[in-house]
């Protein structure tokens, strides 16, 4: 049995609970073992505009304290992945840079050395896993769900650091979603930033660049769209909805998570995946599954 | 022996009136201060009070067992558990010093022969149990490398007051001869008003005035938890989501804060505490800025270096709640972050983390902030930076070329990511797949320098132009322009080191 300790983050546990239930759910039927390090702290992504020091030690500490375990990570959120590979690049390239973060990690009995891997969900699914089991394990099919598949930034560039999937053209996500029966569809701005790294700097912005996916998507034919990260998942949940109310926008894409999509043609408890959990109703999306 | 006579008098006689009376007027400071939080210039009511609510039952468990604790650490569950539950069992055995409790004694099917071995017994063990819990909760700040600076004076304080009146009473159990017929006469005497001579132990002397030490000590320090606590956690089951009166919320704001015993379980669990070790700011523990919001609301006058600091711990939150979720007192700590973060954006000092994704939160709140400027905030820091980029001002002249700041240059590799913005040939790939840039007609009226520019701006060590542009602040770290760059240019790394860059020089020029 594979075995990770999950990185959950900080977004999930406070704002968006159902995707940490489902994700354990899903995992948990495909025999995935997940450890909780509650010493974890975040992973430094909200800190890297201003604060670089505290970014790479956040993320040392983190990556420090699973290898004091011998666990590799499992992170649910693009932007932990995106920020713990970076400082594990920055870590390997600069030996001084290394040598400064243990001097501090030292004082609380850690040591970063580099050994331990850091996946994301997504990947652990396809690669670990691998569709086939996936498949064994699915009691229901989708029949006619067109979805937008939304990768999510940090996840595919730097592809130097990431090496998640290929950053261009990349296809893990659009497999996974096309083996619950779902039609992931073609759509032009399938790779850009959903908006969520300007919520709250520059409203208006970050506004305008999901209101535009969101149509895009609209106009490719989807009717869902399917994320595997919390900021990107609020973002089309909570500011989409603000959208609706003060925007020029009338059918929304409603974003489902990854998990709870899976979850569903797993026949798992619609308790247990959170689907009324979401801002943006799901309902309608069950009755697209048959035996 | 007249002398003597006198300080017995003093302490166990005359003292006692003055102690209660001061132990009342505490208290009745304390209600007065919490009713008078929503009147404070902080202005604690704003936000409404939200999170899941909790039945009467639920809040009588949480008050009896501590059931945050453990997950936390169970040696520390079972200290602070054992010490309040030999507390409550000997206060109780204290009652006998006024009336027999006989109830108890029928309860327990104890015959009136034994009740004096019975009670010594009890009495010595969980004396013994409270020692040891003392000690242990004495250990545990001193011997914790991250909890020792983090606690103060009071801390140790209370634990040691409590601990001598502990020590006192176990030593008169062992080598007072207590006649409880004695005391029970003279403390009846005592609430009768009707002075008489004490008894004349002074081991009984000591730790009666250690007990009204304590008494007086109360409602000043932290201690008033005790009151505090259990009606912060009862209060809750009042409060409705998002509907209660504002005013009750506020009360209830200036209880949880009296409630926080410092226990420090917040900050060890804290997502950002790592920041400490780079930015000595101690705001950055939330147990230290209840201190400092403390201080705030009984009126103390902190300066503009201080408000900066705490501005800058409260904002420095990924808004997680961990703090909150930990809490054994039911201290809505997320809550009072948003106020107090929102209230001290307001008094006017530039925060240049509003610039950073800790501002997500923020930005899912908006709706419960508009009763102040949401914006002001996030356009007084990029002015904070503007401000200190002469060139930007200058528009329509020509820009000198010379001299060129070098240490700019060469300052550039902080992170060691970010070197290589000198081998761009001005393609322009960078600003052609930009999002934010194809957002916008005329993006450079918006935006300033577009991404190729601020490449060639680093590159030619202009750094009010690199510094001064919007575009860095509306970068959206999607990384485009850097897995296109035909030069293999770090542009989105440049752009952080930028950010950094910028921060660090305005902080260190207006201090």
């Amino acid at each position: 049995m594979t075995e990770f300790a999950l990185f959950t983050g900080c977004q999930i546990p406070a704002r968006l609970n159902q995707y940490e239930s489902s994700a354990r759910a899903v995992l948990g039927r495909l025999g995935v073992g997940l450890v909780d390090l509650r010493e974890f702290n975040c992973c430094g992504y909200p800190l890297r505009n201003i604060e670089f020091r505290v970014f790479l030690l956040s993320s040392a500490r983190n990556l420090a304290l699973a290898e004091k375990r011998n666990l590799n990570v499992l992170t649910l959120c693009q932007c932990c992945y995106g920020t713990l590979k970076k400082a594990d690049y920055l870590l390997k390239e600069h030996p001084s840079l290394k040598e400064e973060v243990n001097k501090t990690l030292q004082k609380e009995g850690l040591k970063y050395e580099g050994k331990l891997e850091i996946k994301h969900l997504l990947s652990v699914l396809y690669q670990d896993i691998g569709i086939d089991r996936i498949k064994e394990k699915m009691v229901k099919n989708y029949r006619g769900l067109r979805m937008a598949t939304h990768y999510g930034c940090h996840v595919l560039r730097p592809s130097q650091v990431v090496g998640f999937d290929h950053a261009v053209a990349p296809s893990l996500f659009d497999q996974l979603v096309e083996a619950t029966g779902a039609e992931s569809m073609d759509w032009s701005m399938k790779l850009e930033c959903c908006g969520a790294p300007l919520w709250g700097i520059n409203d208006g912005l970050s506004m305008d660049l999901t209101l535009k996916k969101v149509v895009n998507g609209r106009e490719s034919g989807a009717e869902y769209i399917c994320t595997a990260c919390p900021y990107c998942h609020l973002q089309f949940d909570k500011v989409q909805k603000m959208i609706l109310s003060q925007r020029n926008l009338n059918h929304p894409l409603p974003p489902i998570l990854y998990t709870q999509l899976l979850g569903l043609s797993m026949g798992i408890d619609e308790n247990l995946l959170g689907l009324n959990m979401n801002e943006i109703s799901l309902k309608g999306i069950e009755e697209l599954l048959s035996q | 022996m007249a002398d003597n006579l006198f300080l017995a008098r003093l302490i166990a006689v005359y003292l006692p009136y003055l102690s209660i009376l001061l132990l009342i007027i505490g208290f009745l400071y304390r209600l007065f201060r919490w009713v008078r939080v929503k009147n404070i210039s902080i202005g604690l009511s704003a936000f409404p009070f939200r999170r899941e609510t909790r039945t009467f039952l639920q809040r009588v468990r949480d008050i009896l067992f501590f059931p945050t604790l453990p997950a936390v650490s169970i040696p520390l569950w079972l200290a602070s558990w054992m010490m309040h539950l030999s507390l409550a069992l000997m206060l109780v055995g204290h009652l006998r010093l006024i009336s027999e409790i006989t109830p108890l004694w029928t309860l327990l099917r104890v015959g009136a022969s034994h009740i004096d071995q019975v009670s010594h017994w009890t009495g010595s063990t969980f004396g013994v149990i409270f020692i040891v819990a003392a000690c242990a909760l004495l250990f545990r700040r001193l011997s914790k490398k991250n909890l020792r600076p983090l606690s103060i004076f009071g801390d140790y304080f209370a634990l040691s007051l409590l601990l001598a009146i502990g020590l006192s009473g176990m030593a008169m159990r062992f080598w007072s001869d207590v006649n409880i017929k004695t005391y029970r006469a003279f403390f009846l005497s005592l609430l009768q008003l009707r002075a008489v001579v004490p008894p004349a132990d002074p081991l009984f002397l000591m730790h009666f005035l250690l007990a009204q030490v304590l008494l007086i000590y109360l409602p000043l320090g932290k201690l008033v938890h005790f009151f505090a606590s259990p009606l912060t956690l009862l209060v809750d089951v009042a409060m409705k989501n998002g509907k209660s009166n504002p005013t009750h919320i506020a009360i209830r704001q200036g209880m949880e804060l009296d409630a926080c015993m410092h226990c420090l379980t917040c900050s060890l669990r804290c997502s950002v505490a790592v920041a400490f070790h780079e930015i000595p700011n101690i705001n950055i523990f939330p147990s230290e800025k209840i201190a400092a919001i403390k201080a705030l609301i009984s009126g103390k006058k902190l300066s503009s270096q201080e408000l900066r600091h705490l501005q800058e711990g409260v904002y420095l939150c990924t808004n997680c709640y961990r703090c909150t979720v930990v809490c054994p007192v039911g201290i809505n700590l997320q809550d009072l972050w948003f106020n107090v973060r929102e209230a001290l954006l307001q008094k006017g000092y530039p925060e240049f983390l509003v610039l950073s994704p800790l501002s997500f939160y923020r930005g899912l709140m908006r709706e419960e902030t508009v009763l102040r400027d949401y914006q002001k905030p996030l356009i007084r820091a990029r002015e904070a930076i503007f401000n200190q980029c002469d060139l930007m001002k200058a528009k329509d002249k020509v820009l000198p070329l010379t001299p060129t700041d070098k240490k700019f240059q060469s300052g550039l590799n902080l992170s060691a990511q970010a070197k290589n913005f000198s081998v761009c040939f001005g393609c322009q790939t960078c600003t052609a797949v930009c999002p934010v840039v194809a957002n916008y007609e005329n993006p450079q009226e918006t935006l300033g320098l577009l991404p190729h520019q601020i490449m060639h701006a680093t590159g030619l060590g202009l750094r009010d132009l690199a510094f001064g542009s919007n575009m860095l602040w509306d970068c959206l770290t999607c990384y485009q322009c850097q897995e296109q760059c035909p030069q293999g240019v770090a542009v989105t790394d440049v752009l952080y080191e930028l950010k950094n860059l910028a921060v660090q020089y305005v902080r260190e020029k207006r201090p």
